[in-house]
C-alpha cells in the first residue's frame, strides 16, 4: 500500500519489486516513511535507494543510521561491494556514536556553558563498565552505610541498574532528579520498597554530582549534553547540516524517544529521507526502545509505503504466522502445523540427551544437503556449558559452528585468565593472590607440558593456604617432585617464575602484557606460541585495559602501578565482566549459528533451520528482575500515576513471547524445529508459555482432526 | 584479481605505505584485520603521550575552522594536561595557516577511483581556490623532518593526486604544505605540476594493480629487519629484537594518529572512530 500521508488518498496498487523501486525513488518520494513486518523488503529497497543516490548525486553525502552495528551489515556489505567513487559520502553510524564523537568535537562549546567545575580540560568519556567502576565508589558507601538494604542483587547488577535509571532519564528526556518520583507513582506493592527508590535517587544525584565534577560523561550525560547544547547550537548546525544531504534510517523502531525527536527536527533541512520501521520490532523496549515513538515519524514524512508481502517464509510457517496474528479461532489443520513446526518422536529425558539428538538432526540435514550456515541453534539464554557441548558435538561430526552473544566474560577465556593470573603473581602488591585452581590452570596453559597434576605438585610447596602468592624456585622443590618432572618443563618453569619475578611494579600492564606475551608466552615451547587465537585475545586484554585506563588515569594518583591494581581488581569483582569488543563477539568461523534468541532477531537475517532450545523457559517473555529499574515506567508511553500491576506483567510476557515468535517464524525459510527434554538444561521440570503454547497446538490440532 | 583484495577495497596512504615497508604487515592489518599485540615497550615512552597531543592539536585547528570562538580553543588548549598543545595551537593561530577563506574544508575526505581501484585522502585541510588547491597537514614531530623525507612519501603522492582528480576543474594545479607545530616558520611546500601528478598517477596505479593481483604467498615478510623494530606483529613474525629503525616509527606513529583521528581505520560506509559508549 502507498499513500500520501498529506493527501492520504493516493492509494496504489503495485507489485513488490514496483513498490521497491517506488521507495527507491529519492527524487519521487524525498520524505519516504516504510513501515512493514521482518522480511519484507524493506532494507533491500533502502538499498536500492542508496544505490540511486550514489549514482546520481556525486557530491551529496548520506548518513545510514542504524540503532545497533549489526543493523548496519547489509549497508556495509553493499558499499564494499558497490566499488563507486562516491561510496566514501555514505556513512553508517548508531546515535550513540554520533553523540560521543559530536561531544569531543564541540567540547569547547560545551566547556562556554560551564556545566562542569572544570569545564575547559579534557572530557573523559566513560564506557558502560567505566561508569560501573566510578558507580562503584558512589554506591559502595551507601550501602555499606544500610542503603540497598533489602536488595539482594549481586553489586555490579546493582550498580548497572542505577546507571540504567540515569539513561531512561536520559533517553525518554524527563530530569534525573525525578526518578525515584517516578518509579514510586507506579509502585502498587510492598511500601518499603519506597525506600529504595529514594536510595537509588541519592546514589544517582551523587553520581552525577561526582561526574560534573570530574569531567566524567556517562552515557546519560552525553545524550543530554548533546540534546541540550550541542544539538541547538547554531555553529553546530551549520556544520550538521553540512555533513550530510540524505538520511536513510532503518530499523527506527529499536531506536529510544530522543532519536525520534533529533530526526525529526532533523528532516526539514535534508534533501531526502527515509524512515523504514519494522511493524513487528520494538525488541529493545527493555532497553528504551520506543516502536510508538518511531511510528510517529510518519507524519513528519511526505511519503507513506507499507510493505505487507513476505518474501521469506513458505507456506506453512506462512499460514502459522497468519494464525498467530488472527484471533486464533479457526484452527490449523495438523499436516501444516507439523510440516512447520518439527517435534521429535520421543523426548528425551535428559538435557545432554537433547543435544545429543539435536546435533544428530543437525547432521542429517548437512547431509542431506542443507550447508551449515542455514541453521541456527537459538535459546533464550546461552551458557558455557551449552555452547562447548554442542559445538564439541558438531565438530566431533565435522560440522563449523558459530557462537554469537554479547560479549563473553574476560574471565572466561583461558589466554586472558592465564595472562591475568601471570600477572597478579607478578604483582604481589596487588595483594590479590590467585587460588590454586587458577595458578595450576595459568602454569599449565603457559607451559604445555605441564599437566595440571605436576602443575599441582610444584604449587602445593608454596600454596598451604589455597591461594598462591609466588611460585618457588625450583632448586626449593623436593626430590621426589623433580624426579616427576621432566628437566626441560623444569627449566621452561624456572625461565617463567624469573621472569616474573624481575617484573618492574611501576610497568603499565598494557606494557607487562604485551612483554609477557612477546618475551615469554609467545616463544617456542610456551602455551602461546604459533596460536593465533591467543595473540588476538591478548590483543583484546590490552585494548580493554586500555579503554579502562583512558578516563580512570586522570584520577588523582593514578599511577602506573594503582592503574594495573584497579583494572584486576574490577575485573575480579564482575565490574569489567564484558571484553573490549564494542558488540557481540562472533567466535568461530561461518557454520551452525547457536546464539541467544534476541541476538539472532537484531541480526535480521533469514535461515532454512532453527532449533529452539529451552523451550520451557520463561526467559522466553519474562524481563529480567530489576528492583531498582522499571523500563515500562520510565518511558515515554507511560501514563503518569498509572500503577504496574501483576495483569500488567502478564499482559507483557504474552506480548513479548507472541512478538518473539512472530519474529522468528519470519526469519525461517523452512522448518522450526522444537527441542524439549523432561528436565530442562537447569535440571528440573519447566513449563512456561512456549511450551504450553506448542502443546496446545498440536493437541487442539489432532483433537479436530479426530473429531472431523 | 584475487579475492584477497577485492574491487570494493579502499586504498589510503596508510595501508599503501604498509605495504611499501612490508607486505606482510599489509596483509595482517588490512586484509586479514588481525589484532596482535604490539611491542609497546620498543616504541618509547612517549609514544602514546605524542599521539594524544597531535590528535588534540589537530582537532583544535578543526574546531577552529568549523567557527568555534578561538578564545574558547585558547582556553581548552590551555587547561589540556601536555603543555605542549597550548604552545602549539598558539603557533598555530600566529601563523599564515590561521587565515580564515571561503571554500576551505577542514578534516574532508575524497575519493576517486584509479583504474577500477578506490583510493581515498582525508585531508586536514584542503582549500580551492580559483586557480589553484591548497592542502595542508599538520605535524607534530619532534625534530624537523628533511624535505626529501616528505617528497618520497605515500601522502604526499596520494593526497595530491587524489585533490587533483577529484575535481571536475582538471587543471588545477596543487600545492601541498606539510605544517609542522614545533617549526611554524619552517613548513615544507611541494608544488605538483601536471607532469608530477602523471608520473604520481603511474605509480600508484602500478601499486594498486600490482596488491590487488597478488597471491597470499607474495605478501611476504619484509627482507630488511630493521622494519620490524616497532611493527605490532614482532611477535606473530618471530623478528624479536631487531635494531631500531626511525622511519618505521615515523610510520607506526602516523597510523596510530590517523587511527585515532579516524581517517583511516574505518570500513567503507562507516565514519570512523566511533566507540559505542552505550550499545
Ligand atoms: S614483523 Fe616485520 S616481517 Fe612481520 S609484518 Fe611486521 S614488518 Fe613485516
Amino acid at each position: 500500500m502507498i499513500y500520501n500521508s498529506l493527501i492520504m488518498n493516493g492509494i496504489l496498487s503495485l507489485t513488490p519489486e514496483r513498490m521497491q523501486e517506488q521507495a527507491a525513488d529519492f527524487l519521487a518520494h524525498p520524505h519516504l516513511f516504510l513501515s512493514g513486518p521482518a522480511s519484507s523488503g524493506k532494507t533491500s529497497a533502502a538499498l536500492l535507494r542508496l544505490h540511486q543516490i550514489l549514482t546520481s548525486d556525486f557530491n551529496s553525502r548520506t548518513l545510514v543510521l542504524v540503532p545497533q552495528r549489526s543493523l548496519g551489515e547489509p549497508y556495509q556489505s553493499f558499499l564494499r561491494n558497490v566499488n563507486l567513487p562516491s561510496s566514501h559520502q555514505v556513512s553508517v553510524q548508531t546515535m550513540s556514536s554520533i553523540v560521543r564523537r559530536m561531544i569531543a568535537l564541540f567540547w569547547p562549546l560545551i566547556a562556554s556553558h560551564q556545566v562542569f567545575r572544570h569545564p575547559f580540560e579534557p572530557p573523559r568519556f566513560l564506557t558502560l563498565e567505566t561508569a560501573q567502576y566510578y558507580m562503584a565508589q558512589i554506591a559502595d558507601p551507601l550501602i555499606d552505610r544500610g542503603h540497598f538494604a533489602t536488595i539482594t542483587l549481586t553489586r555490579n547488577r546493582l550498580f548497572s541498574q542505577l546507571l540504567d535509571n540515569l539513561n531512561k532519564s536520559a533517553i525518554v528526556g524527563f530530569p534525573h532528579t525525578e526518578l525515584a518520583r517516578r518509579l514510586k507513582s507506579a509502585w502498587n506493592g510492598d511500601q518499603s520498597q519506597l525506600t529504595v527508590y529514594d536510595d537509588v535517587q541519592l546514589a544517582v544525584n551523587a553520581f552525577r554530582e561526582f561526574c560534573l565534577e570530574h569531567n566524567l560523561l556517562d552515557y546519560s550525560l552525553q545524550v543530554e549534553l548533546f540534546r541540550e547544547i550541542v544539538w541547538p547550537n547554531e555553529t553546530f548546525q551549520r556544520y550538521f547540516q553540512n555533513q550530510y544531504q540524505h538520511l536513510i534510517y532503518d530499523n527506527a523502531e529499536e531506536d529510544p524517544p530522543y532519536v525520534h525527536d533529533i530526526v525529526r527536527s532533523w528532516i526539514k533541512n535534508l534533501q531526502s529521507s527515509l524512515i523504514i520501521l519494522d511493524e513487528e520490532g520494538g525488541l529493545h523496549s527493555f532497553l528504551g526502545a520506543d516502536p510508538v515513538s518511531a511510528a510517529n515519524l510518519v507524519f513528519d514524512s511526505t511519503t507513506h509505503i507499507r510493505f505487507k508481502q513476505n518474501y521469506v517464509s513458505p507456506p506453512p510457517i506462512k499460514a502459522l504466522l497468519g494464525y498467530l496474528q488472527s484471533s486464533q479461532t479457526q484452527k490449523l489443520p495438523h499436516s501444516t502445523i507439523s510440516q512447520a513446526l518439527i517435534i521429535t518422536s520421543k523426548q528425551p529425558r535428559f538435557f545432554p540427551e537433547l543435544l545429543q539428538s539435536v546435533s544428530q538432526e543437525i547432521a542429517d540435514l548437512i547431509l542431506n544437503g542443507t550447508t551449515a550456515e542455514q541453521i541456527v541453534v537459538l535459546s533464550p539464554f546461552l551458557s558455557d556449558p551449552l555452547v562447548f557441548e554442542l559445538s564439541r558435538r558438531l565438530s566431533k561430526a565435522g560440522i563449523p559452528t558459530q557462537t554469537l552473544r554479547p560479549s563473553l566474560a574476560l574471565k572466561s577465556n583461558p589466554h586472558i585468565q592465564t595472562i591475568l593470573t601471570l600477572a597478579s603473581l607478578a604483582h604481589p602488591d596487588w595483594n590479590q593472590p590467585p587460588d590454586l585452581y587458577q595458578a595450576q590452570f595459568a602454569l599449565s596453559t603457559a607451559i604445555p607440558k605441564l599437566d595440571p597434576l605436576r602443575a599441582r605438585l610444584i604449587l602445593d610447596q608454596t600454596a598451604p593456604n589455597k591461594s598462591v602468592t609466588s611460585l618457588p624456585p625450583i632448586a626449593s622443590l623436593p626430590n621426589e617432585v623433580v624426579e616427576r618432572i621432566p628437566t626441560e618443563v623444569l627449566g621452561q618453569f624456572e625461565k617463567l617464575r624469573l621472569w616474573l619475578s624481575s617484573v618492574d611494579p611501576s610497568e603499565p600492564l598494557d606494557y607487562f602484557i604485551s612483554r609477557l606475551f612477546s618475551e615469554l608466552l609467545a616463544q617456542p615451547g610456551y602455551g602461546f606460541a604459533d596460536v593465533q587465537e591467543a595473540g588476538e585475545h591478548t590483543a583484546r586484554l590490552i585494548q580493554s585495559y586500555q579503554k579502562f585506563k583512558r578516563p580512570v588515569a586522570a584520577d588523582q594518583g593514578a599511577d602506573a602501578a594503582y592503574l594495573g591494581r584497579e583494572y584486576y581488581k574490577s575485573l575480579n569483582q564482575g565490574l569489567l565482566s564484558a571484553l573490549y569488543l564494542p558488540d557481540e563477539e562472533i567466535v568461530g568461523e561461518p557454520g551452525v549459528l547457536i546464539a541467544p534468541v534476541l541476538t539472532f532477531l537484531m541480526q535480521n537475517r533469514a535461515v532454512e533451520h532453527q532449533f529452539w532450545l529451552n523451550l520451557g523457559s520463561k526467559g522466553w517473555y519474562e524481563r529480567l528482575e530489576q528492583p531498582l529499574t522499571h523500563p515500562y515506567v520510565l518511558n515515554r508511553q507511560w501514563q503518569p500515576g498509572k500503577k504496574w500491576t501483576t495483569d500488567d506483567e502478564l499482559a507483557l510476557g504474552r506480548f513479548n513471547l507472541e512478538r518473539t515468535l512472530i519474529g522468528l517464524l519470519r526469519r525461517c525459510r523452512g522448518q522450526v524445529h522444537l527441542c524439549t527434554s523432561d528436565y530442562s538444561e537447569a535440571g528440573i521440570e519447566e513449563k512456561g508459555l512456549l511450551l504450553t503454547w506448542a502443546q496446545n497446538l498440536f493437541r487442539s490440532a489432532l483433537r479436530e482432526e479426530e473429531s472431523d | 584479481m584475487t579475492e584477497l583484495v577485492p574491487a570494493g577495497f579502499v586504498f589510503h596512504q596508510s595501508n599503501l605505505q604498509a605495504f611499501r615497508t612490508c607486505r606482510h604487515s599489509f596483509l595482517l592489518r588490512y586484509v586479514r584485520k588481525l589484532p596482535w599485540p604490539a611491542p609497546l615497550a620498543a616504541r618509547t615512552s612517549s609514544f602514546e603521550k605524542d599521539l594524544v597531543a597531535g590528535s588534540t592539536l589537530h582537532s583544535l585547528i578543526h574546531q577552529y575552522f568549523l567557527g568555534i570562538n578561538p578564545e574558547l580553543l585558547i582556553s581548552c588548549a590551555a587547561n589540556f594536561p601536555d603543555s605542549r598543545v597550548s604552545v602549539w595551537f598558539n603557533n598555530f593561530l600566529g601563523s599564515q595557516y590561521a587565515k580564515l577563506a571561503a571554500n576551505q574544508y577542514p578534516e574532508h575526505t575524497l575519493q576517486i577511483t584509479l583504474n577500477g581501484s578506490l583510493l581515498l585522502a582525508k585531508f586536514d585541510l584542503i582549500s580551492f581556490e580559483e586557480d589553484l588547491i591548497h592542502i595542508c597537514d599538520w605535524k607534530t614531530s619532534r625534530v624537523l623532518p628533511k624535505r626529501q623525507f616528505f617528497q618520497d612519501r605515500i601522502q604526499t603522492m596520494v593526497y595530491t593526486l587524489v585533490a587533483a582528480r577529484a575535481q571536475s576543474q582538471a587543471s588545477r594545479p596543487v600545492v601541498m604544505h606539510y605544517w609542522e607545530a614545533s617549526f611554524p616558520e619552517q613548513p615544507i611546500i611541494f608544488e605538483m605540476d601536471k607532469a608530477q601528478l602523471l608520473r604520481y598517477e603511474e605509480s600508484l596505479t602500478d601499486l594498486m594493480s600490482n596488491i590487488q593481483s597478488l597471491e597470499i604467498e607474495e605478501f611476504e615478510r619484509t627482507s630488511d629487519p630493521k622494519k620490524c623494530t616497532y611493527c605490532e606483529y614482532q611477535s606473530y613474525c618471530s623478528r624479536w629484537g631487531t635494531e631500531a629503525d626511525g622511519e618505521s616509527l615515523y610510520d607506526w606513529f602516523e597510523i596510530g594518529l590517523s587511527e585515532l583521528d579516524g581517517k583511516t581505520n574505518n570500513e567503507p560506509g562507516e565514519f570512523p572512530g566511533t566507540p559505542l559508549a552505550y550499545n
